[in-house]
């Protein structure tokens, strides 16, 4: 059967349905390579949950700033997938819009905005989306234990709201876990971040993230592992007697890279928090900043780790243990407003050689294009170098062409929006 | 004490190739190769990329929200492409941003530009 593509505004205008469930309900599934749409197009507040019930290849596209805020009488997840069979669901995003899951239960304790039970396997992206509880003791963003699982948050955002203190993510045998471009870092309550399984591949870049515990592990029996990624991060740690990434707990990495972080307590330095503990040796710990901890990482086992051009500032100890540590700067990284390197940091660089980071927590280039040789930086941000003009004989651009557009605003690195008359 | 509000929600989720606002004249072509967020023109019935600068282009490639997000948008076999309104488009690089109303040129290879790109400057 066809895929279908259906429009959702609260007018009904133009033959729009006016509620999600209708338009599920008049949807079929799509396949791999033509996924049905469900477009909301206005800024409406949809008071209802979402069940997805049979339905595969769909994905829900907010082409304007609704809010999906049910207030249901009995407490219940807000987005329920995979209930009677593998779902592959996505929710994204149009227009550069902002749309808000906000479920307002106030009964709710530990529930999921998306929910999938332990059978079915589900392969959920969600692109753009804000997450806002607003009623309720603690809500968590996913929960699914279902084995395979592959979950992928893009561009999202957790807003104030009343989050459990227990795990934001529950994902107990997921296939993988990818946090891009993601800004966690008002979920501040919760012990720990994602709780995963033994064969998790976990890859998080470009995100902020503030728990007391990056990731955990569910239940004793290790699994072949799977690969770990943790790239051009912010975290903010607790000051807690507590290992915030800690690997040694199950989590069977086969390899990986922890680089270009910043782990950093916002308030006091603390003397309890350690930022990393692993019994690997395959998972290098390279180009990262520690402030104001208890401990910078410590060694499980008789191993030997390695640790290249870290940076390390006011913490009360370093690296403990076994590590092949070189390179370690210890002193101020010299962070400005907003993160970015001053110009007379020494993590400027400074960094060992990653050729597969290819970009900063910006998405700017790594390293940056105005230097010859580029060395990496260390820490998420690579300062840009400024660009030293034309040579004597500057790279002349062929003719362009007038054409009936013009300038609006950049919206990012090399993109504009114009205007085509 | 250093402050990372917003810092990562600064990063629009869109890049090249959005249309913006609902006032857009956008059509369906077949596609053989234009890319998504750059003008294109027509070549036998079908949208390629722009090869010369004074090529005419037909519109801006736009991204196909029917597709997953991790398919490449290029292989699409149909695409929308917006010849009225406003739309995200690649840019080539400048050091200072045009001002806002200026007119624009569009280079070779589809991407907009502030400058003829032959005067050595805007």
């Amino acid at each position: 059967m066809a895929a279908t593509h259906l429009i959702v505004k609260k007018s009904g205008d133009d033959g729009a349905y006016t509620t999600i469930a209708a338009a599920i309900a008049n949807s079929t599934s799509g396949t791999s390579e033509y996924w049905s749409t469900i477009t909301i197009d206005d800024d409406g507040a949809y008071d209802e949950l979402i069940d997805f019930g049979a339905l595969d290849y769909i994905k829900i596209i907010a082409a304007n700033n609704c809010t999906i805020a049910p207030n249901p009488p009995n407490a219940a997840a807000l987005v329920t997938m995979g209930s009677t069979a593998p779902a592959n669901i996505q929710f994204d995003v149009a227009n550069g819009a902002n749309p808000t899951l906000a479920p307002a239960a106030s009964q709710a304790d530990k529930l999921p905005l998306f929910a999938w039970g332990d059978t079915h396997a589900v392969d959920l992206l969600v692109n753009g989306w804000r997450f806002q509880p607003t009623a309720g003791t603690g809500w968590l963003i996913a929960e699914g234990k279902a084995p395979g699982s592959a979950v992928k948050f893009d561009s999202c955002r957790a807003l104030g709201g009343p989050w459990t203190i227990d795990k934001i993510l529950k994902l107990d045998k997921a296939a993988s876990l990818t946090v891009l471009d993601c800004n966690m870092e008002n979920i501040v309550s919760a012990e720990v971040f994602a709780q995963i399984g033994p064969e998790t591949v976990v890859d998080i870049q470009r995100s902020s993230i503030e728990a007391d515990t990056l990731l955990a592990i569910e239940g004793s029996t290790p699994g072949t592992g799977g690969q770990l990624d943790i790239i051009n991060n912010i975290f903010f740690l607790s000051d807690k007697n507590v290992v915030f990434l800690d690997l040694s707990d199950g989590v069977n990495a086969t390899g990986g890279l922890i680089a270009h972080n910043l782990f950093m307590r916002l308030g006091e330095p603390s003397t309890l928090v350690t930022a990393i503990k692993t019994p690997y040796s395959n998972v290098d710990v390279n180009n990262n900043i520690f402030i104001g901890l208890g401990t910078v990482g410590t060694i499980d086992g008789a191993v030997t780790v390695t640790a290249n051009n870290n940076c390390v500032y006011g913490c009360s100890t370093g690296f403990v243990g076994n590590w092949a540590e070189a390179g370690t700067v210890i002193a101020d990284p010299k962070l400005g407003d907003g993160g970015d390197l001053e110009p007379d940091s020494p993590c400027i660089d400074a960094g060992v050689d990653v050729n597969t980071v290819t970009v900063d927590i910006l998405g700017r280039p790594r390293p940056s294009p105005h230097e010859d040789p580029g060395k990496w930086d260390i820490g998420p941000w690579e300062y840009q170098h400024e660009d030293p003009g034309p040579g004597p004989d500057p790279d002349p651009e062929p003719g362009n062409e007038l054409i009936n557009a013009t300038f609006v605003r950049e919206v990012a690195e090399n993109v504009w929006l114009i205007s085509v008359k | 004490m250093v402050r990372f509000d917003n810092i990562t929600t600064e990063i629009p989720p869109e890049g090249a190739g959005e249309a913006y606002g609902n006032t857009n004249i956008i059509l369906t072509a077949e596609n053989d190769g234009a890319k998504v967020g750059r003008f294109a023109k027509f070549s036998n019935g079908k949208l390629v990329p722009m090869t010369a600068a004074d090529d005419a282009p037909a519109g801006v490639v736009l991204r196909d929200l029917t597709l997953p997000v991790d398919t490449d948008p290029d292989d699409a076999p149909l695409v929308d492409y917006l010849v009225k309104g406003l739309a995200t488009v690649e840019a080539d690089p400048v050091e200072g941003l045009p001002e806002v109303g200026a007119q624009l040129y569009v280079t070779a290879d589809g991407r907009v530009a502030e400058a003829s790109g032959d005067e050595g400057g805007a």
